[in-house]
């Protein structure tokens, strides 16, 4: 079985993940965890969360994985004892204490290994799994023959980023923050100062030293065949129209490859797809070499804002043929746009008429989150979602 | 009161070797990132310092490399190496940058080495308490160039080779007037702290098997007179030994 595993910073989160195709997703709670500007799970959510996801037959693994100080460790035990009773499928932990206490307290919850743990040789990778460790999140500066050696010699599950951004540091070896800003990053309160520009005084040129993201499309089926066990996309604080996209694409990908139905052409197309939803360029950085020149920065984040969410499905109308649209960006009659969807063929039209919610027919979609109604032949389901259409499918083949 | 001191100048090896109280941690060549001297392993009789994240082909060479050596003691920060000094007889402390910071965690890892470098990202008060908690005694950094970052790019030769720029191994920069070192060789980068980590005050602590000097770019008269009277010459401050860092692990869920 190959996961697919999506991140899920709340509830509405995690249900687009898994509507949109994840096997499993990963979420944090309100203590413990290392997004701690993302908005977090408490217990109820949690109970919720997994309720929810068991229902659908799909995981839930929560992250544990601060590196805590004396003063954080009050509580832990009883957080432990609290996601073993509600069932989570896993905890994901990067200091020994919460393994061995997972351990001492006989939990019957699957231990995973952060990736903050920075684990790169199936010797490191035998120390975890003697504690108990039965999956492993392995340093994203991991190159294809590190992953196949330690799935060779350990057999241990393995779990690595396909997608999302990336540490300039070893993750885990960086207190940048904690200098610059006094916030900790390894306590969740990470700054990104990787992001900022430096100065190196004698130079006219800034000195940046940022990543760009990750992307792992041209080599799934290559990790597939070396033992990859789950494939992890980054980024517990995105939308729901990234989170969508991405678990969709990378669904869709995965299961052609399984099923041996993948068109020439077709990774192409998934990654026009990845790039317009991304606000950074991505690139397969450590898997086949060592990143360079063309993996990273050197003018600023050059960061784009995305507005290509136009606009989410509420219901379809089958008598009328006319669907109720919540606006996320603006549009217009004349526009050309697609929809796509978790069981659905991605189609596009021309807007020819807009209507607000009283039945006027108006010529644009400016405010955020009204509501309109457009006339659409093809049926369409909730959670649907509605984007500015770029490229057509057919030129990539 | 026992001290390390690692070799980052020849003149350190011919004044501190017949100290009784003072170890020389030689970084080892291909080992070690960060530090402009390095050594091959035949001129390494005192403690050798590995401080990379390793690959297994890595540990394959290592283990053969240490398995021939003379070497009393290792300080390591890849839990893999663990498994290749198993059997040597040499006194085993594991630094592991960052992550080591409480004493439940530093107590487990007890089990499996000699001693441990408690984390200089601490606080003193944090710092005495784990002293006071170790099931053995530990290691404290008490003078350092600190590691802030460390990354398997190429971060320099990278920005050399973008604007075609003559590359240097060791840059200074900074960000809102606050300084950093940054030095890089093969295997990645090094951003250190631009003044130096000092916490001799805790020269003061019980239960400690080592206190570390590793004073990386101090010329060696300077670092001597660190090591032997603690008289200190170099820019230096207590940041992470006083600031309290901040973060939101608890609190309003809805923040």
């Amino acid at each position: 079985m190959i996961e697919l595993l999506a991140p899920a910073g709340d509830l509405e989160r995690l249900k687009f993940a898994i509507l949109y195709g994840a096997d499993a997703v990963y979420i944090g709670g309100s203590e413990f965890s290392l997004r701690a500007n993302a908005k977090n799970f408490s217990l109820e959510e949690i109970k919720e969360a997994v309720s929810y996801a068991h229902e659908k037959q799909k995981l839930v693994y929560v992250a544990v994985n601060i590196v805590f100080h004396d003063e954080d460790l009050d509580g832990l035990e009883d957080y432990l004892k609290s996601l073993a009773e509600i069932k989570v499928d896993g905890i994901i932990a990067s200091d020994i204490v919460v393994v061995k206490k997972i351990k001492e307290l006989k939990l019957d919850i699957p231990i995973c290994l952060s990736t903050q743990a920075s684990v790169l040789n199936a010797r490191a990778v035998r120390f975890w799994q003697k504690l108990g460790v039965k999956r492993i999140v392995l340093a994203r500066e991991a190159s294809r023959e590190d992953i196949k050696r330690i799935k060779d010699e350990t057999g241990i599950e393995i779990e690595t980023f396909i997608h999302g951004a990336m540490c300039t540091s070893f993750s885990g070896k960086c207190v940048l923050s904690n200098y610059m800003t006094n916030r900790d990053s390894n306590r969740g309160g990470c700054a990104q100062v990787c992001r900022w520009n430096f100065n190196l005084g004698d130079s006219n040129q800034d000195f940046f030293i940022t990543p760009k993201d990750l992307n792992m499309i041209p080599f799934i089926k290559d990790e597939i065949e070396i033992g990859v066990n789950s494939f992890k996309i980054e980024g517990r604080m995105r939308s729901i129209y990234y989170i969508a996209t991405v678990v969709l694409t990378y669904r869709l990908l995965i299961d052609k490859i399984l099923n041996n139905t993948l068109k020439k052409g077709e990774e192409k197309y998934y990654l026009a797809l990845l790039n317009r939803c991304a606000n950074r360029e991505s690139t397969p950085q450590f898997y086949d070499k060592l990143p360079g020149v063309n993996e990273q920065y050197f003018l600023g984040r050059d960061e784009v804002s995305n507005q290509d969410f136009l606009g989410l499905v509420l219901e379809y109308d089958e008598k009328n043929k006319m669907a109720t649209i919540e606006q996320r960006n603006y549009f217009a009659v004349g526009d050309t746009v697609e929809f796509f969807g978790y069981d659905l063929e991605t189609f596009s039209l021309t807007i020819h008429n807009i209507y607000n919610d009283v039945d006027e027919e108006i010529r644009v979609a400016r405010h955020p989150r009204m509501i309109v109604k457009l006339k659409v032949d093809y049926k369409l389901k909730p959670n649907y979602m509605m984007r500015l259409k770029m490229f057509d499918k057919k030129d990539f083949l | 009161m026992k001290k390390l001191v690692t070799v980052t100048h020849q003149k350190l090896i011919t004044e501190l070797s017949n100290k009784e109280d003072i170890t020389l941690v030689y970084p080892l060549q291909s080992f070690c990132v960060g530090y402009d001297l390095t050594f091959p392993i035949t001129e390494i009789d005192d403690f050798v310092l590995v401080n990379r994240i390793l690959t297994d082909g890595e540990l394959d060479t290592l283990r053969i490399i240490l398995k021939e050596s003379h070497i009393k003691g290792i300080l390591f920060d890849d839990l893999g190496i663990l498994e290749i000094i198993a059997d040597l007889k040499i006194e085993k402390i594991l630094i592991l940058d960052h992550l080591l910071l409480n004493h439940l965690s530093i107590n487990y890892y007890l089990d499996y080495v000699d001693s441990v470098v408690v984390s200089s990202d601490l606080r003193k008060e944090e710092i005495t308490e784990i002293v006071k908690n170790a099931k053995k005694k530990v290691c404290l950094l008490v003078f350092d160039l600190k590691r802030l970052m460390y990354s398997r790019r190429l971060l320099l030769s990278n920005y050399a080779k973008y604007y075609n720029l003559d590359l240097l191994k060791e840059r200074e920069a900074t960000i809102l007037d606050k300084p950093f070192i940054i030095k890089e060789n093969e295997y990645g980068t090094i951003f250190y702290m631009g003044k130096y980590y000092n916490a001799l005050e805790l020269l003061k602590l019980d239960n400690v098997l080592y206190f570390w000097y590793n004073l990386v770019n101090i010329p060696s008269d300077k670092a001597l007179k660190i090591i032997l009277e603690n008289k200190v010459e170099v820019d230096n401050n207590q940041m992470f030994l006083k600031d309290k860092m901040y973060f939101k692990v608890r609190g309003n869920n809805n923040d």
